[in-house]
């Protein structure tokens, strides 16, 4: 009797799960967006964010960048600059409106650069650049300009203190801020109310539940033209094989940050499409540079030669194929390749591809003439390396790729100790502790910005304290003309004489071995066919992440296939087989189980 | 009945005795056999498989069990039977040594408690309240999390949290013994406190003591492989690491890579809970005990 | 000593213990290398103005005494300090994340309860039969499971193979109003992991009560009487074994907390679980605190409540 209960129950729950699977509607046109770290509150808070993943969608620039790295206009439909550099002029679209309706004018744009400047304490917006004034020490990091008139309501006038750079890369590239919503907002104490949240992008956020979703409606007042989806829904999961489940049972539709190794995987499955992007991220091994650790052990990494060696050890394309599965552009150099001044390229294409030959004989040579001969059992010396779990280097292939480095250091005799942290405790470790630190060599990244300063600035200068103790110069590579350079970088506008500096500066690190580079980031993305429209690549690469995602490109977005069921045609097809089996087996214990309770017996 | 001073357990006296009562649970036989290849495999690692772990060999990675390969290879083409025998090494050291850790503190304190009680007694068990009352996982992987992520700092931290419930049973046999006329008699006698606490109470305890701890070891197995799985132990080969690692290769199919190190920390824990099963058995087969269910203990530990 | 003096005692001993446990929390948080602010202050970008500034907004540039005082007064009246994270009251943060544990907590507690009595009283009915053998070593097989690994087991099988059951949180991403079946599908998969995993506490505790209260003389005395089983075995034998397994509830909110660490982990269930996870990564200070707090509270006032019960349920417990 008891069996057959339990099997008339057993039996009506999976029905009950197969019916309200199918029950379940989905709601017409949402794209949910898959995302694979919770994103910080700050994000949607223009003074306080570090990078535009959640405002691109919201928020439209002066001026955007097509997929071929071209500046063309956005909410500025043209532009003019003065023969002395001194004065640019923007000149606003007609018609432009906010999503609560009221015009977009020349006086949001004045507003919007007075106010981040004035939030300035906290505002260290991703891309802000590096003021240097005449005497050559860095002060601050923000560009005052000298005023901004908006003579009517289209129109807006810069005036700079001095000729700049880097300014309209910068400028144009500012969220444009309402006014009439942000006026007397303090953003260093509170962040945006998100439920009368007011911007001018297809698609504007509109509900935040921590740690689950963040939740955008769709802006009929865009000015490219009312989108076609009602909603996007960016979903946190917890690391990027979630996400990838997610995608595959239909809960998600597009994943940015897809790991090149699951890609095929992901492929194969006839509803997902596949792309990629070309991420301005530099992922690179730095070096400590000082002579002796914290232990007080002597540093060989800060000897010239045992870092060349160190570099010829590796293999490092097939390093990189085993581990990035072909989606990588393998680096030789600080800058990334589409880095360019005013469109022409700073790439030194004197270093050569790559960096430095495989030569493991080489290497062994070089550590015989530095002072570190192999011992009876082969070994040299002992290295430490940390690296972080998680985070804009990646966690699985980084922790095959370190270990692939592991093993071909120990095939020169350099005995390699990958430690693995958690991304505080690493960070803790690599960049705040004081020097000399307590490592030998370290994984790090680090992401562009529009122009060439940044990642000469931060990756091998010691100004304004970046080298050393909680700067990005983990290391503390040290180089007194590097920094003149930079300094120099900084001042020059003459379009060949600041590229060929930043060439200058790309040589001297390869020539040092300043950083071991590994590769630039490739992004893979992939998303269910049923959404077609994305752009891929858009925005200026340099500055712009999720290029697919910024709001040219979601504006295009439509779902070309209604569904009705909660998984899609990307989710496997119900395994009958399975099911039987499991049933059949479920069977057996619960029949086991009766067979064996049934049988009552008396107490002795 | 007057009794006579000495130990008053027939432990270990007969060795047969001991073996007949602990083989009459099959399962605990099953366990001891489990852990005894295993032990011997771990100190045996390099002999079984003479090749450096850490070495890939990236032209058979993510290859399904075979019979050269029994459980896979890895994402870097490493043998798994060969990282489930070398990663056994990390979980039974610290399976060991946080063990003998919260055996040592536990017995200390509940002797130290049930000898002096009073106040000495009180402050004692409130300390092990406010331990007990701490949820294990979560202040195990703050502190690991602030002091950073070490083999040491994990034995240590799992150890001393775990101190609290040996202390809770030695204290309780301390006092019953305590009240015992061949106590009286040494006290009489004018035996100083350590020969008592050493020469009596707790030899008579031996056997509790040595169970409960067998009892404890699966449980920090268990949180020593939550602790690596959630990403705050960096042992490069290890169960729990290999299981953290494994979840991003799903995706492409690679089953065996989480089943087969899951499986291990799971025979491993059950195996530790059948042996301990069966020490209690053959070593106090007379004793009743209130409560002395196996779920109690594990309740009042987990 | 009559019980109103026992329950003082107790209620005593539990506050003081409070108080000990939450200084102990903050003395390990400041023990942190580079301190609770290092979290904060990470942008390399940031002036030195700047810096002051965010210290100052979380009151960190005070002394240690006095964040100690503020700490521990603003534990009790609710001002859990701002969270690095979210950058708004860390009791808001923590206080709307707590429906959604307990709507995994108390069905699976009772799931548990109810699977653990009924397994129970299977297993005892002929002790040491090849069924009681067997259901207390289906109980001990998943106890001795990690949880994690059980639910990424079940998740693998159910979500992605078979395809059934939605494979991570609480309620689907594209509804905006709770619907009932919907939350359903999404708690099957993590209560039956948090349920099997906690099972073998219940069962076996069931299952041994009830074998030594069936022992006991006066059971015998019943079935002499002419009792029928039924009766004899639900009206005595079952109320006073249920005894010491009401008790082990209180005992039980400790381990659903550290199950529910993993298995929201697993499953992407935004509760306190993930909350704790997510923060002691991120070295969120001011919601650890928060948190540890309340759970040690959720702890001590469910040790104290099963004391009470205890006390007043079998008389042969002492007040002292």
């Amino acid at each position: 009797m008891k069996t057959s209960v339990f099997l008339t129950i057993f039996v009506l729950a999976l029905t009950v799960l197969q019916a309200s699977q199918m029950a379940f509607a989905q709601q017409p046109k949402i794209l949910v967006v898959g995302i694979t770290s919770e994103p910080e509150i700050t994000e949607l808070n223009p003074a306080r964010m570090t990078t535009t993943y959640y405002t691109a969608e919201a928020y439209p620039n002066l001026i955007g960048w097509d997929s071929d790295g071209k500046v063309v206009p956005d909410l500025a439909q043209s532009w003019t600059v003065s023969p002395d550099g001194l004065t640019y002029t923007f000149v606003l679209r007609d018609g432009l409106k906010w999503s609560d309706g009221e015009p977009i004018t020349s006086d949001d744009v004045a507003f919007t650069f007075k106010y981040l400047t004035e939030q300035s304490e906290f505002w260290y917006y991703q891309w802000t650049p590096i003021q240097v004034p005449a005497s050559g020490t860095v002060t601050g990091y923000t560009i005052r300009p000298g005023a901004i008139d908006t003579p009517d309501a289209k129109t807006v006038v810069f005036h700079l203190q001095a000729p700049s750079a880097t300014f309209f890369i910068y400028a144009g590239g500012w969220s444009v801020l309402p006014k009439h919503y942000y006026q007397g907002m303090d953003l260093s104490t509170q962040n945006p109310d998100l439920s009368t949240y007011v911007a001018s992008g297809p698609y504007i956020p509109n509900q935040d539940l921590p740690g689950d979703k963040i939740v955008y409606v769709a802006n009929p007042n865009y000015y490219g033209g009312a989108p076609h989806l009602d909603k996007v829904i960016f979903k946190v999961y917890r690391d990027s094989t979630a996400a990838e489940i997610g995608l595959e049972s239909g809960e998600a539709n597009f994943i940015p940050n897809v790991p090149g190794s699951d890609a095929a995987a992901l492929s194969k499955d006839p509803s997902i499409q596949i792309g990629t992007e070309q991420d301005q991220i530099n992922v690179y091994l730095t070096f400590n540079f000082h002579p002796k650790l914290a232990g007080g052990s002597v540093n060989p990494v800060a000897d010239l030669k045992v870092r060349k060696a160190i570099a010829m050890s590796v293999d490092l394309n097939s390093i990189l194929n085993a581990s990035l599965a072909g989606y990588y552009k393998e680096a030789n150099q600080i800058q990334v390749p589409n880095m360019y001044y005013l469109g022409k390229s700073v790439t030194n294409t004197s270093i050569p591809n790559p960096e430095y030959p495989f030569d493991p004989q080489g290497a062994k040579n070089l550590l015989d003439q530095a002072g570190y001969p192999a011992d009876a059992g082969g070994n040299r010396m002992t290295l430490t390396l940390i690296m972080a779990s998680g985070g804009r280097t990646g966690t699985a292939s980084s922790i095959k790729m370190m270990q692939l480095i592991q093993s071909s250091l120990k095939a020169v005799g350099i005995t390699m100790e990958v430690i693995i942290l958690d991304s505080a405790s690493a960070t803790q470790r690599i960049r705040r502790a004081q020097p000399p630190k307590d490592w030998n060599m370290a994984l790090w990244g680090i992401s562009s910005s529009p122009d060439p300063d940044v990642n000469a600035y931060y990756m091998v200068s010691t100004l304004g304290g970046n080298g050393g103790a909680g700067g990005w110069n983990v290391g503390g590579y040290d180089n007194p003309f590097v920094d003149q350079l930079t300094v120099l970088g900084e001042n020059t506008t003459d379009l060949d004489q600041r590229v060929a500096i930043y060439q200058r500066i790309s040589g001297i690190a390869h020539d040092e071995v300043a950083v071991l580079e590994l590769y630039y980031q490739t992004e893979v993305l992939a998303w269910n066919k049923m959404f077609q429209g994305f752009i891929l690549g858009l925005g200026n690469p340099m500055h712009d992440y999720w290029g697919a995602l910024k709001h040219q490109s979601l504006a295009q977005v439509t779902l070309v296939q209604e569904t009705t069921t909660m998984t899609t045609t990307s989710a496997p097809t119900t395994d009958y087989t399975s099911i039987a089996a499991l049933a059949a087996v479920l069977v057996i214990v619960v029949g086991l189980l009766a067979y064996f309770v049934g049988r009552r017996s008396r107490k002795t | 009945m007057i009794e006579r001073p000495g130990k008053t357990q027939p432990h270990f006296r007969s060795a047969v005795k001991f073996l007949r009562l602990y083989s009459r649970d099959r399962s605990a036989v099953f366990g001891l056999i489990f852990l005894a290849v295993l032990i011997s495999a771990a100190s045996l690692a390099f002999a079984l498989f003479p090749v450096d772990p850490d070495m890939p060999n990236l032209a058979s990675t993510l290859l399904p069990p075979s019979p050269v390969h029994p459980i896979g290879t890895d994402y870097i083409g490493r043998d798994q039977l060969m990282l489930i025998v070398y990663g056994a090494r990390p979980s039974l050291i610290i399976a060991f040594a946080a063990g003998a850790i919260l055996a040592l503190l536990g017995t200390i304190t509940g002797l130290v408690a049930g000898y002096f009680g009073g106040r000495v007694d009180g402050s004692i068990m409130r300390t092990a309240d406010i331990f007990l009352t701490i949820p294990t996982l979560p202040l195990v992987l703050l502190v690991v999390a602030v002091l950073g992520p070490n083999l040491i700092n994990v034995m240590l931290i799992i150890g001393l949290t775990g101190w609290p419930v040996m202390t809770r049973i030695v204290r309780a046999d301390t006092i019953s013994l305590m009240k015992r006329d061949f106590i009286e008699i040494e006290k009489v006698m004018g035996a100083g406190i350590r020969r008592i606490l050493f020469g009596h109470l707790f030899p008579n305890q031996l056997n509790s003591i040595l169970v409960y701890t067998s009892l404890s070891i699966p449980v920090v197995i268990l949180t020593e492989a939550g602790l690596e799985f959630l990403g705050l132990a960096p042992i490069s080969v290890s169960w729990g690491f290999m299981l953290n690692t494994s979840i991003s290769y799903w995706i492409l199919g690679a089953w065996w890579l989480s089943f087969f190190p899951g499986l291990a920390i799971f025979s491993t824990a059950l195996a530790f809970y059948f042996v301990s099963d069966g020490l209690k058995a053959a070593l106090n087969p007379k004793q009743r005990r209130r409560q002395e269910s196996l779920v109690v203990q594990l309740a009042e530990r987990k | 000593m009559g019980f109103a003096t026992y329950i003082a005692k107790r209620l005593v001993t539990a506050v003081l213990l409070i108080f000990v446990v939450a200084t102990l929390n903050f003395v390990i948080v400041h023990l942190a290398p580079g301190g609770p602010d290092a979290i904060l202050l990470n942008n390399p970008r940031m002036s030195p103005e700047a810096r002051a500034a965010i210290l100052k907004s979380f009151g960190l540039d005070k002394p240690l005494y006095e964040q100690y005082i503020l700490y521990v007064g603003g534990l009790v009246s609710g001002k859990w300090g701002t969270s690095y994270f979210y950058l708004t009251s860390s009791y808001a943060v923590i206080a709307q994340r707590i429906p959604a544990t307990l709507a995994l907590m108390i069905p699976s507690l009772l799931l548990t309860i109810v699977a653990g009595i009924f397994i129970g009283i299977l297993a005892s009915r002929k002790p040491f039969s090849f069924a009681d053998k067997f259901l207390s070593s289906f109980s001990f097989f998943f106890y001795a499971m990690p949880a994690f690994w059980l639910g990424f087991v079940l998740l693998t099988f159910f979500s992605l193979f078979l395809g059934l059951l939605p494979a991570s949180g609480m309620i689907s991403v594209t509804s905006t109003r709770f619907e009932l079946l919907d939350y359903l599908r999404h708690l099957i998969l993590p209560m039956t992991t948090l349920t099997l995993v906690n099972l073998a506490n219940f069962s076996l505790l069931m299952r041994s009560s009830l074998i030594e209260v069936l022992d006991q003389n006066y059971i015998t005395t019943a079935r002499g009487k002419g009792l029928s089983e039924r009766l004899v075995f639900y009206r005595h034998a079952l109320r006073n074994a249920l005894l010491p397994t009401v008790t082990m509830v209180g005992l039980f909110v400790g381990f659903i907390l550290t199950g529910a660490i993993l298995t929201e982990t697993v499953f992407s269930w935004p509760g306190l679980g993930l909350l704790t996870f997510d923060s002691i990564f991120r070295r969120d200070y001011p919601i650890i605190l928060g948190l540890f707090f309340m759970f040690s509270v959720m702890i001590i006032f469910s040790n104290f409540v099963t004391d009470i019960i205890y006390g007043l349920l079998d008389p042969r417990i002492t007040y002292d």
